[in-house]
């Protein structure tokens, strides 16, 4: 043991995985700086063809959720193993991943806020309206506290999911497949909280008060993160962790 | 303070198949001890549930007295090296990367030696652990492991894909290591032949059961090969345990398993030539007698 190592029972497992944000928040910051520019000409080409009428970067809102899903997927498939190989404990990983998630949606919330400022800038040379693309909680794209809120909602949820998701897939299939629908309600609840229209999964908007705004939507999506948090943990508390080589589960 | 290690009627079972059947033993000496068993005998699953990378069925496994599973002050004391590089993100990761998430991890954590192992293993720090061959990818695991410098180390099968030179460079490093920090290191391999040296105690299990637990010196001396005329050699080892016979001509040779103190004088007297069977062949016979070939 050398002089500065702690003894054992004086460890405390770090609750924040620092390096861990640092490196995916310059992963997030470079997607942004691709992604952002990629949407620019995007719109550029598309307004060749037809009246550009609402923002394209609110409409490039649902591949950037994707990327939040992404990275909770890369935390549960890939992370869990290396941290509890390590020496880390599943509890210590769920409590790393939900303070990761924390800071993690915001930060790509911020990004994706400060992308519409450029963006009106464009479209006023440009003389086009910039409009959002959808209802949600904000009507308005100078409506900041409310995109703040839906944006910052959204990225925390699918982030969360995608890291049950994949903590279910690794415990097995039977608890991955039930995951991706249990996931199917969540979305649909985030959905039909922050606008009515949800799609395929309407019935499950039927099951739910007929309420929208920022209240109610505040409230489902803590409950819902809570609750996925809550489900990963009962999913991860007893995980084996497998070699990579074929082992049984 | 060495690590101990202490096993108490230990089980674990994958569905219905059982993996480790009640097993118990305690390791608490410093040293180099080798695990050994056939495929599928309960190697990996043993050194699992010591690392706390899977929660026993049944019965307890301990270090220091605590239990391991979800106890930071337990798992952040070991160490495990797995043949699959678990060590390591693969395909997003490069070495520099998996050294600093080491340096995080790893409370005894030795930064210059892993360095040195950089050099003395010949990876750059800048390579994809992605674009690694896999004799290089088990150098880079092994460096994690001994840079690692944890109380308790588990090798299993961490070097396979490793050529003999890369093996044998790696055995020497582990000595040297060894003998520098001494510490209680558990290597599962199935190049006995070439690691027995190393050993202080043998571990063999079969089937999920404890065989054998005893120290690597005994063990060799339990072993002996009685060479010389067919006649001389069975009257000597009457009533051994005979592990295996050949016979060329009128020359026979036995392998006799646990046999008497005096057995040695007898062969001598009888002129016939006398040697320690090796741990591996020790091995082959107790794991083979059970009829598993």
């Amino acid at each position: 043991m050398t002089s500065t190592t702690p003894p054992a029972a004086m460890r405390r497992e770090p609750l924040f995985p620092r390096r861990l944000f640092t490196e995916q928040a310059i992963f997030a910051v470079m997607i942004w700086a691709g992604y952002s520019l990629f949407v620019f000409v995007l719109t550029f080409a598309v307004s060749l063809f037809r009246p550009i009428t609402v923002s394209g970067w609110d409409l490039a809102g649902q591949p950037a959720v994707w990327f939040a899903f992404a990275i909770g997927c890369y935390l549960g498939w890939s992370v869990l193993q290396l941290y509890v190989t390590h020496g880390g404990t599943r509890r210590g990983f769920l409590i790393r991943s939900v303070s990761f998630m924390l800071a993690y949606g915001l930060l790509l919330t911020l990004l994706f806020m400060v992308t519409y400022w450029p963006e009106a800038g464009l479209y006023a040379l440009a003389g086009w309206p910039h409009q959002p693309d959808d209802d949600g909680l904000y009507t308005s794209l100078r409506d900041l506290p409310m995109l703040f809120l839906q944006w910052l909602l959204v990225f925390e949820l699918w982030a969360i999911g995608g890291l049950f998701v994949s903590v279910a897939w690794y415990r097995g299939a039977v608890f991955g497949a039930l995951s991706i629908l249990f996931g199917l309600v969540v979305i649909s609840v985030s959905s039909f909280t922050t606008r009515e229209d949800i799609g395929p999964m309407g019935w499950v908007g039927r099951l739910l008060p007929g309420q929208t705004g920022p209240l109610p939507a505040a409230i489902a999506h803590v409950v819902m993160f809570v609750l996925l948090a809550a489900l990963t943990w009962l999913i991860v508390r007893n995980i084996s962790i497998r070699g990579k080589s074929v082992e049984p589960t | 303070m060495t690590a101990s290690l202490t096993v108490d009627r230990l089980t674990y079972r994958y569905s219905d198949v059982v993996a480790l059947n009640e097993i118990s033993l305690r390791l608490d000496t410093p040293g180099i001890h080798g695990l050994l068993g056939r495929n599928g005998s309960g190697k990996t699953t043993l050194m699992s549930l010591a690392s706390g990378l899977r929660r026993p069925t049944a019965g307890q496994i301990r270090l220091n007295g605590q239990p391991i599973f979800e106890n930071y002050a337990a798992t952040t004391e070991i160490c495990i090296i797995r043949e699959s590089g678990d060590t390591t993100a693969e395909w997003s990761e490069s070495i520099e990367d998996g050294l600093a998430f080491a340096r995080d991890m790893r409370p005894y954590w030795d930064e210059a030696y892993a360095r040195k192992l950089l050099d003395r293993f010949e990876l750059s720090p800048r390579r994809s652990v992605a674009q690694l061959s896999r004799g290089q990818r088990a150098k880079f695991a092994c460096l994690l492991g001994l840079a690692a410098r944890a109380p308790l180390t588990m090798f299993d099968e961490s070097y396979l894909g490793m050529d003999a030179p890369t093996r044998y460079d790696f055995y020497d490093a582990l000595l040297e290591d060894y003998m520098a920090h001494p510490r209680l290191v558990l290597v599962s391999s199935h190049h006995i032949e070439e690691i027995a040296r190393l050993f202080e105690e043998v571990i063999i299990i079969d089937d999920g059961k404890l065989l054998l637990h005893e120290s690597a010196e005994a063990l060799r001396g339990r072993g002996m090969t009685v060479t010389g005329p067919a006649t001389a050699v069975d009257s000597v080892a009457a009533g051994s345990t005979i592990l295996s016979e050949r016979s060329l001509g009128s020359t026979k040779s036995v392998a006799i398993y646990d046999a008497p103190a005096t057995l040695a004088e007898q062969a001598r007297a009888a002129g016939l030539e006398t040697s320690l069977l090796p741990i591996q062949d020790i091995f082959v016979h107790l794991t083979a007698k059970r009829g598993k070939h």
